[in-house]
């Protein structure tokens, strides 16, 4: 062999040989700047565009797609493909599936019986296709390079993709590992809004015992308080009678009952008597109020007028609201009669009020409670003219522990525990509908006439 | 996995005790056999080949085989036979007899059969083996590419005789044929390399092919294809040549198709085997209208040296991009080369075992050679070597 011909021959060698190591070069750089990429991703579909990204630049495809596998192991579906044409849709194959088990380089899918009936329509159009088993420690996947040539994936191909997998197994355990940071976030959050909660019950029950417990002790004295207001009212009448009488019989007493205004001390001693009386049966009433919230046994169950709970609510409500809002009450004539337990039925009410006063935040807002019979139950409706409801909490709004107040300012029990209070009754509470001009809960409870 | 297997094939009944002895457990997964027609035809009276192997493919070689185990002489009546044993990995053969005119489609048909028969249906192979009467080999392979597509590297021989007489033939483990193709499979657990390479040299000689008939070249550059070659040899002051047989003439001066790899110029040679009364030159390999020829030449040095050079770079590849090294080899050696190196072919028996040292591997000698070139293409051409490296199992590399 000739010298120049030699070198040729050494040269195409050595050519080659650099290629392959140019690749090689080529493939870890991708693969560091790849993997600094991926893991800056916030977003989960940035994240895997630039996976596709790195991928494609070592192996030409058509289409790629990433196949979870279900937790119980019998389904799939597509978590992540380029481009968007492929819909992420649920597909019928099991942990069992070859996909799941080997890497695949698969000449013509036409003639693969598992794959038509399975994986098609999703890959339809597509001839060939080189895939990839990955498992992390908390899931299994399989990645699907697709090409709409025969045969169009090379053993270096499948090689490449190999030395890829690691690479890309990094990429879905970092996307695991955020989902996981966001459960954990997630249980944190749940968890401390339970523990406010119990403090908060334990809070409230100390309350309401501490409350009964003043009531009781409040309700003896303030009784013989109304009685002698009462009596004395009844004295203060007759001694009134009295000064007239004797003031007609002896016209000489006019001169010093003026001198010692005793017009004024009779008119204002009667007027005194009346405001005392008015306090003491407000006293009584927010004693009565106190005992029926802080009531110990909150199974009883007994016949309620609805218009009646409804006022002594909105009285209670009343201290908080006033400052912010006009609450408009639209009740029946007659009484709304229904079985149920006042304390609990109560609460719900209460919430339901609180809830709305929330939503007001401009000072300026109206509550109106409207009552009205409907095909054998009671229909409130609690409709407020505050800043609504976010499109996204609507549908979270009755789930346990959720809130969209910050943590520790809400339980995220109300609405819950309403709804259960509601449905343990027979009835229903829900939102009827809500905008930024305000929204409207509905309480259905079956009236007593139908029961 | 690999045992490289010398057998007595003097008769049938001395064979099946050979191989009864050599085989005593599974049989293999696939069994590569090579000699010179007079012992192949004892695999005719094989009564049950499947007891040692799952898959065959054997062909004809002329004068015989090499081997790790060395050179066959043309009087020994002996099969070299390459066993591999590998129960992870998937292997499947079928084979058709070949008819002008449809082996494209019989091609396309029988690796579908092959790829079925290995249990892996749609799964592209690592490899293609295929064994085959000379004479049709470029539509072989796009027969087969219309299958798999271009991505698979198709190596393989045609299988030669002793005096070219067309006597050669194939053996698929159930018939022994003149005219078959018998394609193979290959799904192993091993990595595989290869390297496809000639080691001519390119004269300053060179024409536009403007008229061909089938694999005769009638015209170059709009003159009598006999009389542009013999004006070449002329200037080295070379005997012209005359209608006839030439193969053995022209071993050192076929013709070159001219190609580029990567930018790098390569040739793939067509070698004349007859000189036909009109002054066309059949090869063992098509050459189109348009293709430019060039005058190649070689040596007897060359030809002893690059079998194991091409051995060396297809062992280097296999480090470079598997990092394993070499368990087993399969390589075709152009039998036109091996005739005109007859005396000194125990030197490149010898060059090959100090390439591939402690390592089993079959040597045929084809009538026509297929590779993967650098280019990443597949390509039937004369007076070429394939190589094809098996590496080691992973736990042997640990």
């Amino acid at each position: 062999m000739t010298t120049p011909e030699l070198w040729q021959e050494k040269i195409l060698q050595l050519t080659y040989e650099k290629q392959q190591l140019e690749q090689f070069r080529h493939l870890n750089e991708l693969l560091s700047s790849g993997l600094a990429a991926i893991l800056s991703s916030e977003q989960h579909d940035t994240l895997f565009s630039k996976l596709f990204d790195v991928v494609n630049d070592v192996i030409a495809y058509d289409a790629i797609l990433i196949v979870q596998l279900a937790e119980d192991q019998r389904k799939a579906q597509v978590l992540a493909s380029a481009p968007a044409t492929l819909e992420p849709a649920a597909l019928n194959i099991d942990a069992n599936c070859p996909l799941f088990q080997q890497d695949l380089n698969l000449f013509n899918l036409a003639m693969l019986d598992w794959w038509q009936q399975q994986l098609l329509p999703l890959t339809a159009g597509y001839q060939s296709a080189l895939t990839y088993p990955l498992h992390t420690p908390q899931s299994s996947y399989a990645l699907i390079l697709l090409s709409r040539r025969l045969g169009a994936f090379s053993a270096n191909s499948a090689a490449i993709l190999r030395s890829f997998s690691t690479f890309i197994a990094s990429t879905l355990s970092q996307l695991e590992k955020r989902k996981l940071q966001e459960e954990r976030d997630k249980l944190r959050a749940q968890q401390h809004r339970i523990e406010q909660s119990l403090l908060r019950q334990e809070k409230m029950a100390a309350i309401g015992q501490l409350a009964a417990g003043v009531a009781h002790e409040l309700n003896n004295p303030l009784g013989f308080i109304y009685c002698n207001l009462n009596t004395l009212k009844h004295y203060l009448a007759q001694y009134d009678s009295f000064i007239g009488h004797s003031l007609s019989e002896h016209p000489d007493l006019a001169a010093k009952a003026s001198a010692l205004q005793l017009d004024y001390i009779r008119q204002e001693s009667q007027d005194l008597i009346e405001e005392s009386l008015a306090g003491a049966r407000r006293a009584r009433d927010i004693i009565n109020n106190l005992r029926t919230f802080s009531h110990p046994d909150e199974k009883t169950m007994q016949d309620i007028d609805l218009c009646s709970l409804l006022k002594d609510t909105v009285r209670i409500a009343q201290t908080q609201v006033k400052h912010n809002a006009r609450l408009v009450l639209d009740l029946p004539d007659i009484p709304a009669m229904l079985h149920g337990n006042t304390t609990q039925l109560g609460q719900v009410l209460l919430n339901l009020l609180v809830n709305a006063n929330q939503a007001i935040t401009n000072g300026k807002g109206e509550i109106r409670l409207i009552l009205r019979s409907d095909s054998g139950q009671w229909l409130l409706q609690i409709t407020d003219n505050g800043n609504g409801i976010a499109e996204q909490a609507v549908a979270h709004i009755f789930e346990p522990f959720f809130t969209t107040k910050p943590v520790g300012q809400g339980t995220g029990l109300g609405l819950s525990l309403s709804r259960a209070i509601a449905e343990q009754h027979g009835g229903s509470l829900t939102l009827a509908s809500t905008s930024s001009a305000g929204s409207c809960f509905e309480l259905k409870l079956p009236a007593l006439e139908t029961r | 996995m690999f045992k490289l297997l010398q057998i007595d094939a003097s008769n049938s009944q001395t064979l099946t005790a050979a191989l009864q002895s050599a085989f005593t457990g599974e049989p293999a997964s696939l069994l590569i056999a090579s000699g010179n027609v007079a012992s192949m035809q004892a695999l005719q009276g094989l009564s049950t080949p499947e007891r040692y192997a799952r898959n065959w493919i054997a062909c004809s070689s002329c004068l015989g085989a090499a081997s790790s185990a060395g050179v066959d002489q043309s009087s020994d009546r002996r099969l070299t036979l390459m066993a591999i044993t590998d129960p992870g990995g998937s292997y499947g053969v079928a084979s058709v007899a070949q008819t002008e005119g449809l082996i494209a489609q019989q091609a396309a048909a029988t690796v579908q059969k092959a790829i079925a028969r290995a249990g892996r249906p749609a799964e592209l192979p690592a490899l293609i083996w295929c064994m085959q009467a000379p004479g049709f080999e470029e539509q072989i392979i796009t027969g087969i590419q219309q299958v798999v597509g271009d991505q698979v590297p198709i190596l393989g021989g045609s299988a030669a005789d002793d005096e070219v007489t067309a006597s050669w033939c194939q053996f698929d483990g159930e018939q022994l044929a003149r005219d078959l193709l018998v394609i193979a499979v290959l799904y192993p657990t091993v990595a595989i390399s290869s390297y496809f390479s000639s080691g001519y040299s390119n004269q300053p000689f060179s024409g536009t092919v403007t008229a061909v008939n089938g694999r005769r070249v009638v015209e170059i550059d709009r003159k009598n294809a006999l009389q542009v070659y013999n004006g070449w040899l002329q200037h080295y002051g070379l005997p012209a040549q005359q209608p006839g047989q030439v193969i053995s003439d022209c071993t050192f001066y076929p013709l070159g198709r001219q190609l580029a790899a990567r930018d790098i110029p390569f040739s793939l040679l067509s070698l004349p085997t007859h000189i036909h009364p009109d002054g066309s030159i059949e090869t063992l390999s098509e050459i189109q209208p348009g293709d430019v020829v060039t005058l190649m030449s070689g040596s007897k040095e060359q030809l002893v040296r690059r079998a194991s050079h091409v051995v060396k770079v297809a062992s280097d590849n296999l480090r470079l991009r598997h990092d394993t090294e070499p368990a087993a080899a399969l390589i075709v050696y152009c039998a036109g080369c091996m005739l005109v190196l007859r005396d000194q072919i125990q030197q490149v028996q010898q060059s090959l075992s100090e390439a591939l040292p402690d390592i089993p591997y079959l040597v045929a000698f084809t009538f026509g050679e297929q590779g993967c070139f650098a280019d990443g293409y597949n390509r039937h051409g004369n007076l070429m070597i394939s190589a094809l490296l098996f590496g080691r199992p992973q736990q042997e590399n640990l």
